[in-house]
Order: structure tokens, then C-alpha cells, then sequence
């Protein structure tokens, strides 16, 4: 709640003490992490249906976890984070209640269902409702996701869900520490789900961005994306609470950033001005600069546009450290996991802070050919390596519509 | 502060056919014709607007309409009303320090049309009790509905989007979908974003179209219709013991800056926000009245507001929590006037609690007189409410007012403002 006489904390420090998480290479943090850091792929040939129309070799679809009949994909996927990042958060109940907010990305949510109910309400008269249906009636809202959640861990402070596609959940995490550092709430359970959809993949195959084999960032070959599915939820809180009750405290989230392009609808901005802005917004809320930056998450989609677009605004960005030999390295987890679309940018963001709590970079699967101008960057295309002096990684996501994000992720020396 | 507001309802575009009509009290709906018009409840209110009129309001060669729904068209039309209205129409250039929040739903009319494409592709094997399989022989035939617009125009993002493009807003953007309560939400962050000093000034509200099949479907088995025989101008009537709403459309944004901002660049500015207020609790928990009141009390930390804009939803159980939290919040001796839309342009989900704001605050600034009299067959235990609809609030400066709203997410939200000039 608020009113006028409260003011912004901007001396509040928010911190990520748990993470869950549910990706391709399994249901678990420990399963996806290390499938990244031995540099191997999670993506496999589609179980889900027949692949063959959109020429479809792989996708990043969760098959360690079989479908439940009676339970839509996408919730499937976020009770299992749920229950996860509350294990490894050691939150109980002295953390329910109106102090604690949750805020969840997605981009399409339920769909699964929704398309289920299309099929069967398209009919004439109205079929009788079935209890399927009215579960599904009030379920496939999007906002559901994040009441269920809130259910589930007794939370009743703040809640949204932000559905900004393939930003969905670095904006959702950006919301939740706004709203600690408002004093909205003391804490926020902030990240995203998608489930693996024809829905979601016709629409990808008709607009052309799927690739045709696997997903190579940043690569001179790059031909399109492959989708994933997940669910990737952190718990933030304020530092001060999360020091006093003894909490592992993984990274600091020490500046964020958000900006449109405000140029076109499907294209991005080929200078790359709206991702620079909110690197740059980023930059100034952690009081940090590009020469503090040691590792960059890119989003690296494997898309012509995207990669193009990214490349040309951390050029503009790192101009100066890259001109002293000092770029740091980027790299992108999507061509082992898929492009989650709503939890990618926290997938990203949890990547990149499992690798800087072991002080390691992970390495850019499947990249091999950098793009033409780029020679000189270190994508690390071949094993993860050490790096024990990380302290400061950028994380960046961007989506249809141009929309960017951008995250500053610190290392808690003394955690 | 409020220094703009731009709507599009089934008045027509701006403030001022909001305001006549609601100060008329002309009810505006219609028999639904076609497939709409044989689904519960068989009438609604919508804008008859022929599209080559959008370009009073945006500029079509830049903001393709085959890549809008009609929730983002109604939202657009209303931010370039807004503008226009601000005297800031776009000319092209960018604001790095503006940004644009917007609730939406995530079922735009044309969903239908690519899931019907889906439909075509997939088949369940003979025998199998679960599973779908494509048939790729029907991909052809398929693909003539699937179109890569039709994906795009089903992005929830492309609301938020399509405003800052038609804005030139280059600070945050976001599509918040929160089901009914995502346009107070949407204006809720926006006044964050600019307390937290990442803007200057934001565009947000809601906007929302329900007219397609799957959707008044949904919400007939939700029970949110009243499809009796009642004559369409007298059917809803929220807090009374007629129960049931009418499906409209509509948007309503707000421009939002930080006062210093809006004094420097000598805007008037219609009104300050005394506060948001937002809590979620299951449906089913005991304490929706204390939740509900405390977003109320939050929006408005001090004093009772003039004039209350609730959910006006016309459910009895609904209503009554409404009736309940607002005497919780306000005290024994509240006395506002009630205001609401959705008598005579019906209920536009995410959209309906903007409207409302954009109602209660053309009412306290006394644009709007609002029809009295709606307060027929009271429900006895929604009369705090109920009353409220033959009462006129304090008008001009210093009224304040309070809009509340309910989603089935569990979600209460709760804004107020108070008027300055």
C-alpha cells in the first residue's frame, strides 16, 4: 500500500535468497545448471506431437515431467518451481501475508487450456459445462498463475502479472524490487512460466523465426530459435531482513532497467537504442558502469534481428572497455534450454547467478562462428571455465514490440 | 498528478461523451447481431466507429491495424485522444522520460480464428483418452487461418507496445494482465515508476473489447449476465436485487506526471493522487471485507471520499463485499455518491475500472452530472452503495474520489484521487 508520504527507499538493497527451477534438462536447480556447465544441449526431438509440419528437429520441451491429463502444462511447471524456491528459500510462515507480493511473468499463460475450451466452445448450442470446463474457465487467466502462487505460499500483499512476452519475467523481477524498495512489500516471490503450446509454435512458424536446426547464438549461422518451456521463480527481499534470519543470500540485484523502442512492431530497432537505454538505466540505478561489468547474460534468441540488434547496442555500450581490450565475455543459455519466452529472462538471470556464485563462465552452446565484426568477443564456445573474480554480471532480454530489459546482478562478498 | 484522460466508450471518443452520457443516463445497448447475438445475454454496448476514422487518432501508416485487436485499437484511439486533448499529438519525436502501463486480457477477438486453426491440424488418436496429433495434410488448409498477424495481434504485449510507438514513449512499457483488476494495476506501477523517479510521466489505464464468442461464453458460465427478459436498458443495475451484467467495450487512460514536472511545463492539472491500494486473497478465504477495505483506506489514507466508483458488477455476493468493505473503510457515516458505467454501457473487464475513474473523477470535477435514480429495488445489504445513487457528492476542488475493483485472481485494488482544478 501506499500514499503520498511514502517515499522511495532507494538505500534498500534487494537480494535473491532461493531459486526453483523447471527447464528442458529437468525439474530442479542443480539439473539445468549443470547440464549448462557441461556444455551440452537439453533440446531433443518433440514428444508432444508430430513436428513435421513446421520442419521442426527439436525443442526444449520438459519431458522428464509427463503431462498430466488433469492439470494444464503451464501450472504443471510453476507449482513445481513453487515448490522449490520455498525449499530453497527456507521461507515460512513468518514470511506469508500481506508483507509478501508476487509477481509473475508469462506470455501466454494457460493457453493450453484456453485452446481446449475454444475447441469445444466453438460449438453450437453451447455444450453442457463439464467440471473441466469450468476449471479451465477459471484458470486460463493469466493472472491466475500468479493468485495461485499467492495462495500457495500465503502471500496477500502486492501481486501482478506482466505480460510483455519475452521480457516478461526480467520486467516481473523489476517490479518485485520496486515494490520492496517502495515499501510495498518486505518481499516478493518474482519470476516467469511458459508451457510448450501448438499455439505458441504455429504462431512462431508463421512469422518465420524458428530455426531449422539448433539454436546458435550470436553465430555468423544463425537461422532462427527454438522454443522452450519452463518456470523460473527467485525469492527477493530486502537484504536487512534476509541478513536477520540467516538466510543464503545468492546475488544482489543491484539495478534495473526498462525501455521501449517505441520504433516498430515487429522489428527491433536495428541500432539497438531501446536495449542501450535500459543497459544505461541499469547502470545508473546500480551507480555501476560498462567497465564494471565482468559477464554478460545476452538474450541471444539465435534470431537474425535479435542477435544483429544486441550485438550492435553492446558495441555502442562497451565501445570504450572494448576499445582497451576489455570486453567482457557474452553468452547466452537458450541454445541448451530453448527460448522459454515468459521465464526466459529469469532462466537468464538464475543461469547467471549460479555462475557467478561458483565464479565460472558458462559457456554459449552450439556457437561457433562469430558474426562478422564481432571476432575479437569472447562468446566462450566450448567449456565452462573459471572465473573467480566475477562480481557484476549484466542480464538482457528484449521481445516483440520493442521491449527491453536489462538487470544488474551483484555478488554478496560476505553472504 | 492527473494533468489528462482519454476514453473511448460506447459514447463515443473523449471525456466529454463519457460525461454527456452519463449525465443523460441513455443506456447504450443494443441487440448483438450474428453469432454474438444468439449467446447469453443477447445485447451489449459498443463504439460504432468505422475504422477509416482511426486517423483522427493515430497514425494508421505506422500502426497497422492488421496488427491490433480491438482492445489495442480502443486503447490507442484513447491515448490519441488523450494526446490530442493535452495538445501533445505526436509529431514523430521520441520522450526517453515517458512510458506507457496498460491491462489488457489475454483473449483478443481474433484468438478464435488461430485456434480454429489448430483445431484443423490437430486430431486426438482413435482410442486415446488424452494426446493430440497433428495431421500435416490439413497444414494448407490450416495455415489459410493461421496468419502470422493473427500471432502477433494475440502478443500480450501489443497493447503497451502499440502505445509507445503511437506515443513515441521511449521509457518503461508493460502490459500488466491481472483479469479486471489489471487496469488499476497498470495505473497503480505507473504512479511507482514515477515516485521511484524512472519518469516523468506515464500514459495508463485499461482498454478492452469482450465481443467474441469464446469470451461472452466464458462469461455466462462465470454467471456475469443477466439474460432475463428485463428490458436492456433496466438490466443492470449492481447493488440492487437484480442481478447480472451486460458485456460493453471501452478504454479509459490517464496521463500521470510528477507534479514539479507538470508546474514547469504549465499544465493544468485535473487531479492528485492520494494513493493506491492492492491486496490479493483466494476467492474462497475468510477476510475479503478487511482486505478489500484496506485498499480502499489506502487509496484514500484520510478522510471520506465525495464520490465512490466501485466494481458496480452487478453479482449479489460481489456487490455486497463491496457495500460491506466500503462502510469498513469509510465508517457508519459514509456518505459519497455513487457513481457507475456500467448501468447503461456495461462491463468492458480490465477496462471497466479506468472507466469508472474516468467517471468519478469527470463527477467531482462536476463535468459529469450523473443520472440519480438508479438506486431501484435496492439490495438491503448493498444500501450503503445502493444509497449512494441518489446522492451528489462535493464537486470542484478538494472532492475526492475513490475507485475500487475485484478480480477473480482475488485480487482488490483501489484508487484515489482528489481533484485541484
Amino acid at each position: 500500500m501506499s500514499s503520498p508520504e511514502q517515499n522511495p527507499q532507494d538505500d534498500v538493497s534487494v537480494v535473491v535468497t532461493g531459486l526453483g527451477l523447471v527447464t528442458a534438462a529437468g525439474a530442479g536447480v542443480s539439473e539445468s545448471y549443470a547440464m549448462l556447465r557441461r556444455g551440452k544441449s537439453a533440446l531433443s526431438p518433440l514428444r508432444l506431437f508430430d513436428p513435421d509440419p513446421y520442419s521442426l528437429e527439436i525443442a526444449g520441451e520438459v519431458q522428464t515431467i509427463p503431462r498430466d491429463p488433469e492439470e494444464d502444462r503451464a501450472f504443471q511447471l510453476l507449482d513445481l518451481a513453487t515448490t522449490q524456491v520455498m525449499e530453497a528459500s527456507g521461507w515460512g510462515e513468518s514470511q506469508r501475508g500481506e508483507s509478501t507480493g508476487v509477481v509473475l511473468g508469462t506470455c501466454q499463460g494457460a493457453i493450453e487450456g484456453a485452446s481446449n475450451i475454444h475447441r469445444r466452445y466453438a460449438a453450437r448450442p453451447i455444450p453442457h459445462t463439464t467440471s473441466s470446463d469450468r476449471r479451465s474457465f477459471a484458470e486460463y487467466r493469466p493472472g491466475h498463475g500468479t493468485a495461485r502462487v499467492a495462495k500457495e505460499i500465503g502471500a496477500t500483499g502486492p501481486t501482478s502479472t506482466v505480460g510483455m512476452v519475452c521480457v516478461s519475467s526480467s520486467v516481473a523481477l523489476m517490479h518485485a524490487v520496486d515494490l520492496i524498495k517502495c515499501g510495498e512489500a518486505r518481499r516478493v516471490l518474482a519470476g516467469g512460466f511458459e508451457a510448450f503450446t501448438q499455439f505458441v509454435l504455429t504462431g512462431f512458424h508463421c512469422i518465420g523465426a524458428l530455426a531449422a536446426g539448433p539454436l546458435k547464438p550470436f553465430d555468423a549461422d544463425r537461422d532462427g530459435t527454438v522454443l522452450g518451456e519452463g518456470a523460473v521463480l527467485m525469492t527477493l527481499e530486502r537484504e536487512d531482513d534476509a541478513r536477520a534470519r540467516g538466510a543464503t543470500i545468492l546475488a544482489r540485484i543491484a539495478g534495473c532497467g526498462i525501455a521501449a523502442d517505441a520504433f516498430h512492431m515487429t522489428a527491433p530497432d536495428p541500432k539497438g537504442g531501446g536495449l542501450e537505454r535500459a543497459v544505461r538505466q541499469a547502470f545508473d540505478e546500480a551507480g555501476l558502469g560498462p567497465e564494471d561489468i565482468d559477464y554478460i547474460s545476452a538474450h541471444g534468441t539465435g534470431t537474425v534481428f535479435n542477435d544483429g540488434m544486441e550485438s550492435v547496442a553492446f558495441s555502442r555500450i562497451f565501445a570504450d572497455v572494448d576499445e582497451r581490450g576489455r570486453m567482457p565475455p557474452v553468452t547466452g543459455v537458450k541454445s541448451v534450454f530453448g527460448h522459454t519466452l515468459g521465464a526466459a529472462g529469469a532462466l537468464d538471470a538464475a543461469m547467471a547467478i549460479l555462475a557467478m556464485r561458483d565464479g565460472v563462465f558458462t559457456p554459449t552452446v552450439a556457437h561457433t562462428t562469430p558474426i562478422e565484426g564481432l571476432e575479437s568477443w569472447d562468446f566462450n564456445p566450448d567449456n565452462v571455465r573459471s572465473a573467480p573474480d566475477v562480481r557484476c554480471i549484466l542480464s538482457t532480454n528484449s521481445a516483440f514490440g520493442g521491449n527491453n530489459s536489462a538487470l544488474i546482478i551483484q555478488r554478496v562478498d560476505d553472504a | 498528478m492527473i494533468t489528462g484522460i482519454g476514453v473511448t466508450s460506447p459514447y463515443g471518443v473523449g471525456p466529454a461523451a463519457l460525461a454527456d452520457g452519463l449525465s443523460a443516463g441513455s443506456s447504450r445497448f443494443a441487440p448483438l447481431e450474428g453469432r454474438l447475438g444468439v449467446l447469453p445475454p443477447g445485447v451489449g454496448a459498443q463504439l460504432d466507429l468505422p475504422r477509416k476514422q482511426f486517423k483522427e487518432w493515430f497514425d494508421t501508416r505506422v500502426l497497422r491495424l492488421s496488427t491490433m485487436t480491438r482492445q489495442t485499437q480502443l486503447g490507442c484511439i484513447a491515448a490519441g485522444d488523450l494526446l490530442k486533448g493535452m495538445g501533445l499529438s505526436p509529431d514523430g519525436s521520441k520522450h526517453l522520460d515517458k512510458g506507457a502501463f496498460l491491462g489488457s486480457f489475454i483473449v483478443p477477438p481474433d484468438f478464435a480464428k488461430q485456434v480454429r486453426a489448430i483445431r484443423i491440424l490437430s486430431h486426438r488418436p482413435e482410442g486415446e483418452d488424452s494426446g493430440y496429433v497433428l495431421d500435416d495434410t490439413r497444414l494448407a488448409e490450416a495455415m489459410k487461418f493461421a496468419s502470422a498477424f493473427d500471432f502477433l495481434r494475440a502478443l500480450p504485449n501489443m497493447p503497451s507496445s502499440h502505445l509507445s510507438i503511437q506515443s513515441g514513449f521511449q521509457g518503461p512499457a508493460c502490459t500488466y494482465l491481472g483479469s479486471d483488476a489489471s487496469g488499476l494495476q497498470a495505473l497503480g506501477m505507473a504512479v511507482h515508476t514515477i515516485r521511484s523517479g524512472q519518469t516523468n510521466a506515464m500514459i495508463a489505464g485499461a482498454a478492452f473489447s469482450p465481443f467474441q464468442e469464446v469470451h461472452l461464453a466464458w462469461q455466462h458460465k462465470r454467471g456475469l449476465w443477466n439474460a432475463t427478459d428485463v428490458p436492456a436498458d433496466e438490466r443492470v443495475r449492481p447493488y440492487s436485487v437484480r442481478t447480472g451484467n451486460a458485456p460493453g467495450e471501452g478504454g479509459a487512460v490517464f496521463y500521470l506526471e510528477e507534479r514539479a514536472y507538470a508546474e514547469a511545463r504549465g499544465a493544468t492539472i485535473l487531479a492528485e493522487v492520494t494513493g493506491y491500494g492492492q491486496r490479493v486473497l483466494p476467492a474462497s478465504a475468510d477476510g475479503q471485507v478487511e482486505v478489500r477495505a484496506e485498499a480502499l483506506r489506502a487509496a484514500l489514507p484520510e478522510g471520506s471520499p465525495d464520490w465512490v466508483a466501485p466494481s458496480a458488477l452487478g453479482r449479489a455476493d460481489m456487490d455486497r463485499l463491496d457495500a460491506s468493505a466500503h462502510a469498513r473503510a469509510f465508517g457508519a457515516d459514509f456518505s459519497a455518491g455513487t457513481v457507475a458505467v456500467t448501468p447503461t454501457i456495461g462491463f468492458a473487464g480490465p477496462a471497466t475500472a479506468p472507466l469508472q475513474l474516468a467517471a468519478a473523477l469527470l463527477s467531482a470535477r462536476g463535468d459529469a452530472t450523473p443520472v440519480r435514480g438508479l438506486d431501484v429495488d435496492a439490495d438491503p445489504s448493498s444500501r450503503v452503495l445502493a444509497d449512494g445513487f441518489a446522492r451528489v457528492g462535493a464537486v470542484g476542488a478538494g472532492a475526492t474520489a475513490v475507485t475500487s475493483c475485484f478480480s477473480l485472481d482475488g485480487v482488490h485494488a483501489a484508487f484515489g484521487v482528489r481533484i485541484e482544478a
